[in-house]
């Protein structure tokens, strides 16, 4: 194998594929990736895959090859080092005797390769049901929903995020942890294929999505069975498996009845909120809020650190309130909502759930449970 | 007639431990885990200790309590997984409600070990070795882990019962065949002897359990204060101690006793990091964390005193817990006396259910 490749390209590319080779103590193998160079009529490409058996993704890249060939290398120590080369190519070579050398002008790595293969093969196959979205579209359901999947391994069906097809041509996607949820429902193009239900889709691979998105503004298609999601984003796929299980009804737990509305800016009451939750080193971050006419009131004290408070203008008309609230909670939803400089939080009584709702987007919906805190 | 009706007094206690729990539980997550030698615990290049250790990992000499490093040391190869204690409390939910299904009378031990009392049981079984049968087995389908099981008429029995068959065991000691067992049991398999006492009971040229049986009471709480009347009836053995549902957890706690005194704090500040390590292992398998770090010594002439603190956060932290402990030993004042025993303990456990008052998350109605 002889290529000669552009050194952001590569390194880009491996910034995708690297998080899936990290966490492999138990399969060294699956610490590398597969480098493959086809000759191809002006100049030719090179393939970049990875798999850790539940994610894999595959990117290919034009590059200039020389002689075509496959090795199957350390992906981190690549990437570490050839972000370094201050070059603008990165030469890649191999021999018979499982050498890789990597060259950035006059920098040069030398790697031994395993053998190829052992290492796992992935096949994409033909999936029935199928949508395309553009990848900024995609990348809000993504970031808006998977904040609020568990990360802890309690429940299994609610690491993912809930993806249903319906209507025809609308996508919706949900996650919750059981104390919050967060909902995102965006129109889809070219709907096909009878669509099983719904299906979960891990966290770490929507997480991984959002990583393959950021190189790309095209428009990507999502197809999908029982069992994987693959998505196409040029000529970059993605492969996961998904989690098997019922995700919960969600349906019944959205309030329909909040009858106190108030209008916060973002900014500001993020801004409130990191300053309250600092008062707490736990995982729950109380803070208690006061409604008053066109003013909230943030507080959070521990008795043996101190006490903490912030106020700030809203639009509220209703009677005074006091709710509690585990601050992380508002502050990942608030964090995610970047498409509007207000947000709409709808309440009924300091135990019932907070409806959290976005002026221009009737797409976005997010349930927040109390925390129930002696005043 | 009367021999067909069992005698009332006698107790049927079943004890659970699961197999390598926490390793169990990665191994059956990640597939691709099973039959490598598998550590959880810290990384092998940290000071922290091993919490599990699969039977492939064992098989080189790694067990728990045992620092990370020195495990690296025995089994290069291991696979070390950092804990995921949220994980393991999940599982141990699960089968403490398996457990709950034959009779509320559970003293759970630890994340992966309780004493059920099943004299009388909810499924009206009277055999409580066909109930320790269905619940390994409930345990089996529904969590797809393995445990060990011992059946005795009393909890001391049970549990050294457990530990005949592992993995996947069940062992019954039946209440004629307590007197022949015990009178064969190595001391050094009871639960409460450690490596100083049974050092004692072999100077006295003692090895059995049932040997122990010739030493008279008074002999026994003169040597051993409080617990040579524990040893006098399991020698016997007999166990009275109830199997305790609500028995909370008040202190994690674990003592050396020395072959011979000191007086060299290098040696002694040695042992104190040995049993900060030991005693942060304990902790991670009772799956809590505690605040208050108490330090015991015992002097050459048996006099016994603690100094203790109490920290900002619960820890259970094998760092914080040998600092604090060493600055409380250096701030006793017995810097220098010829030392017996060194001990380590924390209180104030964060299992103590919330105060009212304190904050509860409320959560959506089919969150069970």
């Amino acid at each position: 194998m002889k290529l000669s490749i552009e050194k952001n390209l590569l390194v880009n590319a491996l910034q995708v594929i690297t998080p899936l080779t990290d966490k492999s103590s138990s399969k060294p193998i699956l610490s590398n990736f597969l480098l493959e160079a086809k000759l191809k009529e002006g100049g030719g490409v090179v393939k970049l895959s990875a798999t850790d058996y539940e994610i894999s993704i595959s990117g290919e890249f034009p590059a200039k090859v020389e002689e075509p060939g496959v090795a199957c290398i350390s992906a981190r120590k690549v990437l570490e080092v050839c972000r370094e080369f201050s070059s603008e190519e990165v030469r890649i070579s191999s021999d018979e005797q499982l050498w890789v050398t990597l060259e950035g002008g006059p920098s040069r790595l030398r790697l031994p390769s395993v053998e190829v293969g052992l290492y796992p093969h992935m096949d994409p196959p033909e999936l029935p049901n199928r949508f395309t979205m553009n990848s900024r579209e995609l990348r809000q359901c993504i970031e808006l929903t998977t904040f609020a999947a568990m990360t802890n391994e309690t429940r299994k069906n609610l690491m993912g995020v809930c993806l249903r097809l319906s209507n025809g041509n609308s996508t919706q996607w949900v996650a919750t942890d059981g104390h919050r949820l967060a909902q995102v429902t965006r129109e889809a193009k070219d709907v096909q294929g009878e669509s099983p239900p719904e299906i979960i889709v891990p966290r770490k691979a929507m997480m991984e999505m959002l990583r393959v998105l950021e190189h790309h503004d095209e428009a990507v298609e999502v197809s999908f069975d029982e069992r994987h999601l693959l998505m196409t984003a040029g000529k970059t796929l993605l492969m996961t498996r998904l989690i098997e299980g019922k995700f919960p009804n969600v349906e019944q737990v959205i309030p329909k009845d909040s009858d106190r509305t108030v209008l916060v800016n973002r900014e500001r009451m993020i801004n409130a909120l990191k300053i309250v939750s600092f008062m707490s080193q736990d995982k729950i971050k109380p803070v208690k809020m006061t409604l008053e006419p066109d003013l909230l009131r943030l507080e959070s004290e521990r008795a043996e650190f101190g006490d903490v408070l912030d106020e700030l203008p809203v639009e509220y008309a209703g009677e005074n309130m006091k709710i509690g609230f585990n601050a992380r909670y508002l502050l990942d939803v608030f964090s995610v909502i970047q498409q509007s400089p207000e947000v709409k939080m709808k309440l009924k009584g300091s135990l019932n759930p907070c409806l959290i709702e976005i002026p221009n987007d009737s797409g976005f919906l997010s349930v927040v449970m109390p925390l129930r805190i002696e005043w | 007639m009367f021999s067909e009706i069992s005698d009332p007094r006698i107790r049927k206690i079943v004890h659970i431990d699961m197999d390598a729990f926490f390793a169990s539980v990665e191994i059956r997550d990640n597939p691709a885990l099973e039959g490598l030698p598998v550590v959880v615990g810290g990384s092998p290049n940290s000071r922290g200790v091993v919490a599990a250790a699969s039977y492939e990992a064992r098989r080189f000499g790694i067990h728990s309590a045992m620092a990370c490093s020195r495990a690296y040391r025995l089994c290069p190869q291991a696979v070390f997984i950092p804990p995921s204690f949220e994980k393991y409390r999940g599982v141990s939910g699960e089968i403490r409600a398996i457990f709950h299904r034959y009779t509320d009378l559970v003293e759970p031990l630890s994340l992966d070990e309780a004493y059920l009392d099943v004299t009388e049981n909810r499924v009206g079984n009277p055999s409580a070795t066909r109930i320790a049968e269905a619940i390994k087995g409930d345990i089996l389908r529904e969590t797809k882990l393995t445990a060990s099981a011992g059946v005795a008429p009393n909890k001391f029995l049970a549990k050294i019962a457990s530990d005949e068959r592992k993995p996947d065991g069940l062992f019954v000691i039946r209440p004629q065949d307590v007197a022949a067992f015990v009178k064969i049991l190595p001391l050094g398999k009871v639960p409460g002897i450690g490596k100083a006492t049974l050092g004692a009971f072999e100077a006295l040229g003692m090895t059995t359990c049932g040997q122990l049986e010739s030493l008279p009471l008074a002999e026994l709480t003169h040597r051993f204060g409080k617990r040579g009347a524990y040893f006098h009836r399991i020698a016997r053995g007999i166990d009275d101690r109830a199997v305790e549902p609500h028995r909370e957890r008040k202190s994690v706690s674990i003592e050396d006793t020395f072959a011979e005194d000191h007086d060299d704090p290098q040696w002694l500040l040695e042992r104190l990091a040995e049993l900060a390590a030991g005693l942060a292992g304990r902790m991670v398998s009772a799956g809590v964390k505690g605040r208050t770090l108490t330090v015991k010594l015992r002097t050459a002439q048996f006099r016994t005193i603690t100094r203790s603190v109490t920290l900002a956060a619960h820890t259970d932290q094998e760092g914080t817990i040998r600092a604090q402990a060493e600055a409380l030993f250096r701030n006793s004042g017995l810097m220098g006396e010829k030392l017996r025993l060194l001990g380590l303990g924390l209180s104030q456990l964060d299992n103590a259910p919330p105060e009212p008052g304190l904050e509860s998350q409320l959560a959506f109605p089919w969150v069970g």
